[in-house]
């Protein structure tokens, strides 16, 4: 009986840290958009002339981002309609002489480390007048794991004493309290970790989600280039 | 029957949190980046202030700023800046042995405002909470003392993930 309460309470205990765990998200284009934030200068001599005719995504992007291929396509769009918008370089619909372009997400390289990985990707936009590659580096740091020692004590505790008083689990406030603890102090560690420019501490544990990390990165930084270098070109002559 | 009554209460009380409208619309949110977070604080002041209060405010006031800051960096990401104003309105801090065992919390509420650079409010998020919570009865007031956890570091994060839920919230 006793056995079967302690199971319960961990039961309970691991289905309550579960049900705490959000659901995976789907990809917000926000993390590979470039915001006013960088303060990049705004659009000139291509200022409003712009419209993204297509799009292409190299398959490696969504496998290194863990997406289908139609959602990769549909949030590298999105993040590079808005990081040209953000700065002035789309055309409004009612623009006559709006410049089609292409944009191409090229294969990406990515390398690995003790502390995570380093990703380059490079984004090609073109059409009639215009043909600029960007490219960025992003290094993703792999998150940190904490508070074993807080979960292990938890579990410890609460065996020990459910087996020496002879009664269900009385600890289990105390267990639960421990692993949610455990699970905010992480949280909160890795939140505060130093990050340069150009780097970012990955959502998730593990090398598929640093990878996923280092390669969303890797976009924006790649839109932050191609912006630098859309400012720098010359105008396109009139259609 | 008090019992049912508590819990419809409850339950009604989950119903009314879940369901506050996000007081900014999306599109307005899309268009925005957070380009400064200001924090001013309106709590009341214990009338004996503890020292683990004293602190515990000198320290959660660096750290709350540094993780909100942290928690939107790199969304929203629009091309209107707007600056976050944290107005903090109760902040509660207890000591190992009166959370755990008697109760009582460690508590920041805040209201944000977002204001655009001409001085319009956009919209405010009230009530967000930032919690440390400490509820292990005796065993967990002993280790608590003991493995003296992060409890501002814990709070300012936690708030900055709340006030990214209700920011996120349709």
């Amino acid at each position: 009986m006793r056995v079967l309460l302690l199971v319960g309470a961990l039961g309970m205990a691991a289905g309550a840290a579960h049900a705490a765990a959000p659901a995976t998200p789907a990809l917000n284009p926000d993390l590979m958009t470039v915001s006013g934030r960088l303060e990049l200068p705004r659009a000139e001599a291509l200022a409003g002339r712009l419209r993204i005719a297509a799009v292409r995504v190299a398959p490696t992007f969504a496998k290194q981002a863990r997406l289908k291929p139609e959602e990769a396509q549909a949030v590298v769009e999105a993040a590079a309609a808005r990081s040209l918008r953000n700065f002035g370089y789309l055309a409004g619909e009612a623009v006559q002489d709006a410049v089609p372009v292409t944009l191409e997400l090229l294969p990406a390289e990515a390398s690995f480390d003790a502390r995570g990985a380093t990703v380059t990707s490079r984004l090609r936009i073109y059409g009639a007048c215009l043909d600029q590659t960007g490219e960025g580096r992003f290094r993703a740091l792999a998150r940190e794991r904490s508070g074993g020692a807080r979960r292990a004590l938890g579990v410890a505790s609460s065996v020990a004493i459910s087996l020496a008083t002879g009664y269900g689990p009385p600890t289990d406030t105390f267990l639960v309290s421990q692993l949610e603890l455990a699970s905010a102090d992480n949280r909160r560690r890795n939140a505060e970790r130093p990050v340069a420019e150009g780097e970012g501490v990955a959502e998730g544990f593990g090398e598929a989600a640093t990878l996923k990390a280092g390669a969303v990165g890797a976009v924006r930084m790649a839109l932050v280039d191609t912006l630098r270098r859309l400012h720098e070109a010359p105008a396109c002559p009139a259609a | 029957m008090f019992r049912k009554i508590l819990a419809a209460l409850a339950l009604t009380a989950l119903t009314a949190c879940a369901s506050t409208p996000n007081p900014i619309a999306a599109p307005a949110r899309q268009a925005m980046f957070v380009k400064d977070v200001a924090l001013a604080w309106d709590a009341p002041e214990p009338a004996e202030a503890k020292p683990e209060y004293l602190a515990g405010k000198q320290e959660l006031q660096e750290r709350l700023e540094k993780a909100v800051e942290e928690a939107f960096r790199l969304s929203p990401a629009g091309s209107e800046p707007v600056v976050f104003q944290i107005d903090i309105k109760r902040y509660s801090r207890v000591g190992a042995a009166m959370g755990n065992l008697i109760g009582g919390s460690n508590m920041v509420v805040a209201d944000v405002k977002v204001v655009r650079p001409d001085g319009q409010v956009a919209g405010v998020y009230q009530d967000v909470t930032g919690v440390f919570a400490s509820n292990g009865g005796i065993i967990g007031a002993v280790v608590q003392a003991a493995s003296k956890p992060e409890i501002e570091g814990i709070m300012a994060n936690s708030f900055a993930q709340n006030l990214r839920a209700r920011f996120d919230a349709k």
